[in-house]
C-alpha cells in the first residue's frame, strides 16, 4: 500500500515542481496544468494502451502536444491580469477535460480504463514496485530542468517579469518569449508527468485530472513555498501521504472516517496558511560570489574625464522626428522632433501632463507612435520590439524606479548585463562550465556598476529593502549595466532626500562623462542647471522650446507658463 | 412571439433566462467580493450550499414553517460568508502579504470542501427532502413555468438592482465604491476597509443564499450543489467585471444561461458545459490580444498640424 | 514587503491545531461503531441463521478460520449512501457468522469515492498488497478502474450494484450476483408494458452516461426494444453520473416524447427527474431501473403523490420473500435503525456467499485463503443461499451464470412506489421468462 501512495507522492510531487516554476519563479498562476496532465495521460493511454505503440514513443507525443498546448495557453496568458489568468486557465482547463469527456474514442466519462503491460526499455511495468523507479527518474528529471532553469539566469529573467514584467522588458529582456516558453515547458513537464501517472494508474479518466487535481497540486506548491523547488517535493509527498496516515489513524470502524478526513485536510491547510505562510521552505535569494573590495576598486570602470566636446559638436545619436500619438481624442504626443548629442546631457522640462514621460515611452518603443520615426546611430527603432531598443542601446529608468523587490541589488543589476548565455535554454543544457563562467563576469560586471554608484555594499540585499534614494541609485546602476549607449533618466533626483541628491547629480555628471548620451526629464531647476547642456521645454505634448536653460528661462512667456511658478 | 419558435427552444429560451437570472446574481455578489476584496471566493459555494441546508434544519429539526427557515437560512448563509472573512481570509491575506490572491485561493477551497463535509457529517451525503410550498405550473405559450421560476427570476432582479442602488446611494455603499477604487486611499480617508470587506461578504452570503433556497426549491438540494455553481459565479462576475456596476451581471448572466440551454438544442448534452467554457476561453483570448491586434490605419501617416 | 515575524501570534495557532485535532477526534467517535449489531443480538440471529441455511455443525463451518475479507465501496461521494448501506450488511453477517461459529472475518474496507478512478486503483492496490483473497465491491469493480487489477491480484470479486455489466465481461475472477441493469429486465418490463399499455408504441432513454459503454448498453436496449415489437423513437439522453438538473434534458425529451421512457439513473437521481418531469409536463410513463430512499428524498414527494414505476430486482425489506430475507430484514432494522434496501441486501448475500465457498474449501481439505480454490469451489457448484426468491419455508437460490459471471436467474419484476409502500406489478426472471402480473 505504501509503495503505491510513494509511486503517487513523486508523480504529484514532480507535477509540483514543474506547476512552481511557472508560478514561483514565472508568477503566472495556471489552473491548467492538471489538465495538460491530463492531456499527457490521455496521449499515452490513447496510444499504448488502445493503439500498441511504444510507451516511450507515446510519452513522447505527450510531451510535444501539452508543450504545443502550452504554446496556446501562453500566448493568450500574455496580455491578462492575475485573475484573469487564473479564470482563463480554470476555463481552458474545464473545455479540455471537457473536450477528452465527451469523444468516444477516448472513453467519454469514464476514460480510458484497464491500460496494462507498459513497457519500459524491455521492462514490463506491473506492480507498484515496478513505478516506483520510472516515478523517481521523471521527478529527478523534472527537478533538474526546473532547477537548472530556476537558479539560472533564465530563472532570473522569470522572476523580474513575477516581480515587473514591464521593468524586466525595459533591461532587454524579450518578456513575450520567455512567458510562452515557460509556458511551453512546465506544459511539457506536466504532460511528461501525465503520461506517467496515467501509465501507473492504468488509465486515463476525467475526473482524475479535473480540478481537484489541480487545486492538489496548487496546495502543494502554496504549502512547499513559492520558488522553492524542494519544499514543492517535500510538500507533495507530505500532502499525498496525509490521506493515507489519516486513514490509518482513523482507521477505527468509523462510518465516517473518509468525511472527517475532508475537514482534517482543509483545517490543516489553513493552519499552515496562518502559521507559515511562506510556505515550509521559503524562497532563497542566490548566492552569488562577492569580488572581494580590493578586485572591485582596481576594476572600476570609471575612465579618467575625457575632454569634453562642446554642445554644438557633439554628434547626434539619437534623433526623432514628428512623433505623435493620440490616445482616443487626447493628444498625448504632437509632433515631438528631438535630437541627443554623445556625450551630452539634455533635459525635458515642462509642467505635469505635459507628455514628458510620453516622450520617454514613444522613443523606448513602450507606446508605438502614430507617426514619426526614431532613429539610433541612423538606424530605426519604431516598429522595433522595446526590448530590442534596449539592446540597439537606449535604456531607461522610471520615475516610480521598479526596482525587482524580491532580487538582491546584485541580481537586479547582473539581470541588465546583456547577452548572458545562462539566459538560453541552448547553453543552459549544454554541457560545459561557459554558463557559470559567463553568470561569473555577469555578477563581476554588475558589481562594479554597483561599486560606480556607490551601491556595492548593499550587493546582496533584496531591493525592497532599500530607500528611496538608495533604490534610484541600483536603478542608474542598472540601466548603465544594459550597456546601452542613450540613457533616458525619469526624474533621477525627484523624491531622493537631499543627501542623496549630490550624490545623484555627481553619478548622472560621471555618466555622461564616460561618454553615454543622457536625456533626462526633470522638475528640479536646479539640477537642470547643474547638469543639463541642452534642454526643451514640453507643454501639451509638444516641444515648444528648446536652448540652455538660461536661454529658456529668459523667456517671458515660458517663464510665466511654467518658470514662473517655481 | 414564441409562436415562431419552436416548442423545444421556447422551452430552452425560457429555461435560459431562468438560468440566467440566477447566473446573473451570483456573479453580481462574487464580483462585489472579487473586485472590493480581491479575495478569490471559492467557499462561495460553501455559503451557497449551507442556506438551504441551514433552512431544512430548521423545518426539519425545530419544526419551524417554511417561510422563518428559508430565513434562517439566508441568516446562516451570511454568517458563514461573514466568518469565512474575518476568520479565514483575512488572517491569511494578512500572513501571506502580497502572495495574498493565491493564498487565499487554496485556502478557500480547502474550507470549503472542509465546510461541506461537515454538512455531509450532519446531514447525510444524499440529497434533503427540502420542500416548501406548493409548486404551480403556468403555461407561456408551449413553454412551461413554475410559481418557483418566476418568483426566483424576481428574487434574483431585485437583488442585483438593491445591490446597484445600495452601492449607488447609501454612504456605506459608497464608501464600498472607494474601497474599490483604492483601497489604500480609502484607507487614508477614513474608511474602514475591514468593515467595508465583511460588508461584501454578508452581500454576497445573502446573495447566494437566495439563490440557493430557490434553486433547492426547484431542483434538489445536496452537498455537491455548489460545485459548478461557483464557478458559473466566476464567469460572469469576470465577464461583467469586478469593478463595474451590478447591473453588468444581468446580460452577462443572462446571456450565459441562453448560451448554456440552447447549446443543447443542437449539441449533445454533455458538451454543453464545455461549450460554455470553449467560449469564455475564446472571450479571454479575444481580450487577451485585442489590444495587440493590428489596427487598420491610414496607409499614410497624416501629420498633426501645428496649431 | 517581508511579512513582520511575530511570535506573540504563535501560540494561538497551535492551540487551533490542538483543538481541530480532539474535534476530528470526537467526530471520529461518534462517527463510530456505536451503532451495529449487539453481541446479543448477533448470537439470536447465529442461532437462526444456522437453522435457516441447514448447516451441520462442527469444523465445517470454518471457525478456526481468519479470512480477510475485502470491500470496495463508495463510502463518499455522490454514491456514498449506498456504500454505507454496504459497510452495514457486511458487518452485520461478519459478526453473525462468527457467533454462527464460522470464520472470523476480518474486514478491509476501501472508500472508491464517487467511484473515483484514482480511489479505485489505490484501494486495488492495497487490498492486492494486504493478499485478501475474496471482496465485495460495487459498481462494476469501480466503473472499470480496477478490472485489471482484480484479474492480475486474483482476488474473487462479488460485486451486488452493477452485476456483470458487457464491460466486465473477461474479468476471471469477477462475478455479478445481481441482474445487469438494465438490460436483464428490460424484457419483463417491455412485456409488462405492452400488457397495460396496449396502445403503446415508442420507447426512449434518458441516462447515465457511462462513456465508452454508452454505444454496447444503446445497441443492447435497442435490440430488445425491437425484439418486444416497440420501436425506438430516438431519444436516448445521457447526463453525468449523479446530475440532479435536468432542465435541458427536458426540454429535448419534451420535443420527442415516447410512450415509454426509461430512466436510467440511479441513487437519489431518479427521485429528482420524475419530480422535475412532472412539472415540465412529460407525459411518458417513466420505468426507473433502481429505487431508494434517496430518490424519495430527492423528489420532495412527488414519487409518494405520483408514484414511480421501475424494474429491478428490487428487495422489499417489509415483505422478505423467505426466512433468509426475513431474518435479515429484521436484523438491519435492529442493527441500523432503518429498513435495508437492496445494495445492503445484495451485500449481505455475498458475504453469505463467501462464508459458503470457505465452508466447501474447508471441507474438501484445501486453503480458503487461496482464492484460486474459492473460484474453484464457486465454478464447481455456481448456487448460492439467497434473500431473493424462494418462500415463507424456503431459502432463495442465487445461481451464477459461468459464461457471463452474471446471474444465471434472478427474481425481478416492475415494481411501483407510491405513498411510501413499493408494491410489485410483474414479476419475471431474466430475460422476461417466467412473465406475470402480479395479481
Amino acid at each position: 500500500m505504501w509503495i503505491n501512495y510513494l509511486d503517487q507522492a513523486l508523480l504529484l510531487a514532480a507535477l509540483a515542481v514543474s506547476v512552481n516554476l511557472l508560478v514561483g519563479y514565472a508568477g503566472q498562476v495556471s489552473v491548467a496544468h492538471a489538465a495538460f496532465a491530463g492531456v499527457g495521460g490521455y496521449a499515452v493511454c490513447f496510444l499504448a494502451g488502445l493503439h500498441g505503440w511504444p510507451y516511450l514513443a507515446s510519452l513522447a507525443v505527450a510531451v510535444l502536444v501539452t508543450a504545443v498546448l502550452g504554446v496556446l495557453i501562453g500566448l493568450i496568458a500574455l496580455g491578462l491580469a492575475e485573475e484573469f489568468l487564473i479564470l482563463m486557465t480554470l476555463a481552458f482547463s474545464l473545455g479540455i477535460i471537457g473536450v477528452l469527456a465527451t469523444f468516444d474514442a477516448l472513453g467519454g466519462v469514464t476514460g480510458i480504463t484497464g491500460v496494462d503491460g507498459l513497457r519500459l526499455f524491455g521492462k514490463e511495468l506491473d506492480t507498484p514496485a515496478d513505478w516506483l523507479i520510472p516515478s523517481a527518474v521523471v521527478l529527478a528529471l523534472v527537478f533538474a530542468v526546473c532547477r537548472r532553469i530556476g537558479e539560472s539566469p533564465y530563472g532570473q529573467v522569470l522572476k523580474g517579469i513575477r516581480e515587473d514584467a514591464v521593468a524586466t522588458r525595459a533591461l532587454g529582456k524579450n518578456t513575450f518569449g520567455y512567458k510562452i516558453g515557460i509556458f511551453a515547458i512546465t506544459s511539457g513537464l506536466t504532460g511528461l508527468v501525465g503520461g506517467l501517472y496515467s501509465g501507473w494508474l492504468g488509465q486515463a479518466t476525467p475526473s482524475a485530472y479535473g480540478f481537484p487535481l489541480a487545486m492538489a497540486v496548487f496546495a502543494m506548491v502554496i504549502v512547499g513555498g513559492n520558488a522553492n523547488l524542494a519544499g514543492s517535493i517535500a510538500a507533495g509527498i507530505v500532502l499525498t501521504m496525509i490521506e493515507p496516515v489519516l486513514r490509518q489513524v482513523l482507521a477505527v470502524q468509523s462510518t465516517q472516517a473518509a468525511l472527517v478526513q475532508v475537514v482534517l485536510y482543509g483545517v490543516l491547510l489553513l493552519l499552515v496558511m496562518l502559521v507559515r505562510p511562506q510556505g515550509l521552505f521559503p524562497e532563497r535569494a542566490r548566492k552569488v560570489a562577492v569580488p572581494a573590495p580590493e578586485a572591485r576598486a582596481q576594476a572600476s570602470p570609471r575612465p579618467e574625464p575625457p575632454a569634453r566636446t562642446p554642445y554644438d559638436e557633439a554628434d547626434v545619436v539619437l534623433r526623432a522626428e514628428g512623433l505623435s500619438k493620440r490616445f482616443g481624442g487626447i493628444t498625448a504626443a504632437k509632433n515631438i522632433d528631438l535630437e541627443l548629442r554623445r556625450g551630452t546631457i539634455t533635459a525635458l522640462v515642462g509642467p505635469n501632463g505635459a507628455g514628458k514621460t510620453t516622450a520617454f515611452n514613444l522613443l523606448t518603443g513602450t507606446v508605438v507612435p502614430d507617426t514619426g520615426s526614431v532613429t539610433l546611430n541612423g538606424a530605426e527603432l519604431v516598429g522595433m520590439r522595446p526590448d530590442l531598443v534596449v539592446r540597439a542601446g537606449l535604456a531607461r529608468t522610471f520615475q516610480d524606479v521598479r526596482l525587482l523587490n524580491r532580487l538582491t541589488c546584485l541580481e537586479n543589476v547582473m539581470l541588465a548585463v546583456p547577452g548572458r548565455p545562462g539566459e538560453r535554454l541552448g547553453p543552459l543544457f549544454t554541457p560545459g562550465r561557459g554558463v557559470s563562467r559567463a553568470d561569473r563576469e555577469a555578477a563581476a560586471e554588475a558589481m562594479r556598476w554597483l561599486e560606480f554608484v556607490g551601491m556595492a555594499d548593499e550587493a546582496a540585499t533584496p531591493a525592497d529593502a532599500l530607500s528611496y534614494g538608495q533604490a534610484k541609485l541600483v536603478s542608474l546602476a542598472r540601466a548603465l549595466a544594459t550597456r546601452a549607449d542613450v540613457l533616458l533618466l525619469d526624474e533621477p533626483a525627484s523624491g531622493v532626500d537631499a543627501a542623496w541628491v549630490e550624490t545623484m547629480l555627481a553619478m548622472v555628471a560621471a555618466v555622461r562623462d564616460e561618454g553615454r548620451t543622457v536625456c533626462l526629464v526633470e522638475h528640479n531647476l536646479d539640477v537642470v542647471r547643474q547638469l543639463a547642456d541642452h534642454t526643451c521645454f514640453m507643454e501639451l505634448g509638444e516641444i515648444t522650446a528648446s536652448g540652455t536653460l538660461d536661454e529658456l528661462t529668459g523667456s517671458a512667456r515660458l517663464a510665466e507658463a511654467y518658470f514662473g511658478a517655481q | 412571439m414564441h409562436d415562431l419558435l419552436d416548442g423545444e427552444l421556447w422551452q430552452l429560451t425560457v429555461n435560459g433566462l431562468v438560468r440566467g437570472a440566477l447566473y446573473a446574481a451570483l456573479g453580481a455578489g462574487l464580483a462585489l467580493v472579487i473586485g472590493v476584496t480581491t479575495r478569490f471566493h471559492f467557499a462561495y459555494a460553501l455559503t451557497y450550499t449551507v442556506a438551504p441546508y441551514a433552512a431544512y434544519w430548521a423545518m426539519d429539526g425545530l419544526g419551524a414553517p417554511f417561510w422563518p427557515s428559508a430565513l434562517a437560512g439566508l441568516a446562516a448563509a451570511v454568517a458563514v460568508s461573514v466568518l469565512l472573512e474575518a476568520g479565514v481570509y483575512e488572517p491569511v491575506a494578512r500572513r501571506a502579504a502580497d502572495r495574498a490572491m493565491l493564498a487565499v485561493l487554496v485556502t478557500s477551497i480547502g474550507v470549503s470542501t472542509a465546510g461541506i463535509a461537515l454538512l455531509q457529517l450532519k446531514f447525510g451525503t444524499g440529497s434533503l427532502p427540502f420542500y416548501g410550498p406548493d409548486q404551480v405550473q403556468h403555461r407561456l405559450g408551449s413553454a412551461r413555468i413554475s410559481n418557483f421560476d418566476l418568483d426566483q427570476v424576481a428574487t434574483c432582479l431585485v437583488l442585483v438592482a438593491a445591490l446597484a442602488a445600495f452601492l449607488a446611494f447609501t454612504p456605506v455603499g459608497r464608501s464600498i465604491k472607494a474601497v474599490r477604487s483604492n483601497p489604500g486611499l480609502a484607507a487614508v480617508l477614513g474608511i474602514g476597509v475591514r468593515r467595508v470587506n465583511l460588508v461584501c461578504f454578508a452581500i454576497a452570503g445573502l446573495i447566494s443564499g437566495a439563490c440557493a433556497l430557490w434553486y433547492g426549491l426547484l431542483y434538489t438540494v445536496q452537498p455537491t450543489m455548489g460545485d459548478s455553481t461557483v464557478i458559473y459565479g466566476f464567469v460572469v462576475a469576470f465577464l461583467a467585471g469586478t469593478r463595474s456596476s451590478p447591473l453588468r451581471a444581468l446580460p452577462v448572466g443572462i446571456g450565459l444561461g441562453l448560451l448554456e440551454q440552447w447549446a443543447s438544442n443542437w449539441l449533445p448534452l454533455q458538451w454543453t458545459q464545455t461549450a460554455v467554457f470553449i467560449v469564455l476561453t475564446a472571450y479571454l483570448a479575444f481580450l487577451a490580444v485585442k489590444d495587440r491586434l493590428p489596427r487598420p490605419r491610414p496607409a499614410r501617416p497624416v501629420p498633426l498640424e501645428k496649431v | 514587503m517581508p511579512t513582520p515575524r511575530s511570535d506573540l501570534r504563535r501560540p494561538r495557532p497551535v492551540a487551533l491545531l490542538l483543538a481541530t485535532l480532539a474535534a476530528g477526534a470526537t467526530l471520529t467517535a461518534c462517527g463510530s461503531g456505536d451503532t451495529g449489531v449487539s453481541a446479543a443480538d448477533a448470537e439470536t440471529q447465529a442461532a437462526d441463521l444456522v437453522k435457516v441455511l441447514r448447516l451441520q455443525d462442527g469444523a465445517a463451518l470454518g471457525g478456526d478460520v481468519t479470512f480477510k475479507l475485502g470491500a470496495a465501496l463508495t463510502l463518499s461521494g455522490p454514491s456514498a449512501g449506498n456504500g454505507q448501506s454496504m459497510r452495514n450488511a457486511v458487518e452485520l453477517a461478519a459478526k453473525q457468522i462468527k457467533a454462527a461459529g464460522g470464520p472470523t472475518i476480518k474486514l478491509s474496507v476501501k472508500d472508491i469515492k464517487g467511484p473515483d478512478p484514482v480511489a479505485a486503483k489505490q484501494a486495488a492496490s492495497e487490498l492486492a498488497s494486504e493478499g485478501v483473497p475474496a471482496k465485495i465491491t460495487s459498481m462494476g469493480d469501480g466503473l472499470g478502474a480496477m478490472l485489471a487489477d482484480t484479474d492480475k491480484s486474483r482476488i474473487l470479486s462479488l460485486d451486488g450494484v452493477g452485476g456483470a455489466q458487457v464491460f466486465t465481461r473477461g474479468t476471471q475472477y469477477f462475478y455479478g450476483t445481481r441482474e445487469v441493469a438494465p438490460s436483464d429486465a428490460v424484457p419483463g418490463a417491455l412485456e409488462w408494458f405492452k400488457r397495460t399499455h396496449p396502445q403503446g408504441r415508442t420507447v426512449g432513454l434518458a441516462g447515465v452516461d457511462l462513456g465508452a459503454q454508452n454505444a454496447a448498453i444503446k445497441a443492447d436496449m435497442t435490440a430488445k426494444f425491437a425484439a418486444a415489437g416497440l420501436t425506438f423513437n430516438g431519444l436516448w439522453e445521457t447526463a453525468a453520473p449523479a446530475s440532479q438538473d435536468f432542465a435541458s434534458m427536458l426540454a429535448k425529451i419534451k420535443k420527442n416524447q415516447p410512450d415509454l421512457l426509461w430512466v436510467a439513473f440511479s441513487g437519489a437521481s431518479p427521485g429528482a427527474f420524475a419530480a422535475q418531469a412532472k412539472a415540465a409536463g412529460i407525459k411518458s410513463e417513466l420505468v426507473g431501473i433502481e429505487f431508494t430512499q434517496e430518490a424519495v428524498k430527492a423528489s420532495k414527494g412527488v414519487l409518494d403523490s405520483d408514484g414511480l414505476k421501475f424494474a429491478m430486482d428490487y428487495f422489499d425489506a417489509s415483505a422478505p420473500s423467505n426466512p433468509l430475507a426475513k431474518l435479515f430484514a429484521d436484523a438491519y432494522k435492529k442493527a441500523y435503525g432503518q429498513p435495508a434496501d437492496f445494495y445492503a441486501a445484495n451485500a449481505y448475500e455475498e458475504t453469505l456467499m463467501v462464508w459458503d465457498l470457505i465452508r466447501r474449501v474447508k471441507a474438501a481439505g484445501g486453503d480458503p485463503g487461496d482464492s484460486a480454490q474459492l473460484k474453484a469451489a464457486l465454478e464447481k457448484d455456481p448456487r448460492f443461499a439467497s434473500v431473493y426468491g424462494g418462500d415463507s419455508a424456503t431459502v432463495g437460490t442465487l445461481k451464477i451464470d459461468l459464461k457471463t459471471h452474471g446471474v444465471a436467474s434472478r427474481p425481478m419484476g416492475v415494481f411501483e412506489y407510491k405513498d411510501g409502500k413499493v408494491k410489485p406489478l410483474a414479476t419475471y426472471d431474466v430475460g422476461g421468462q417466467g412473465f406475470r402480473l402480479a395479481g
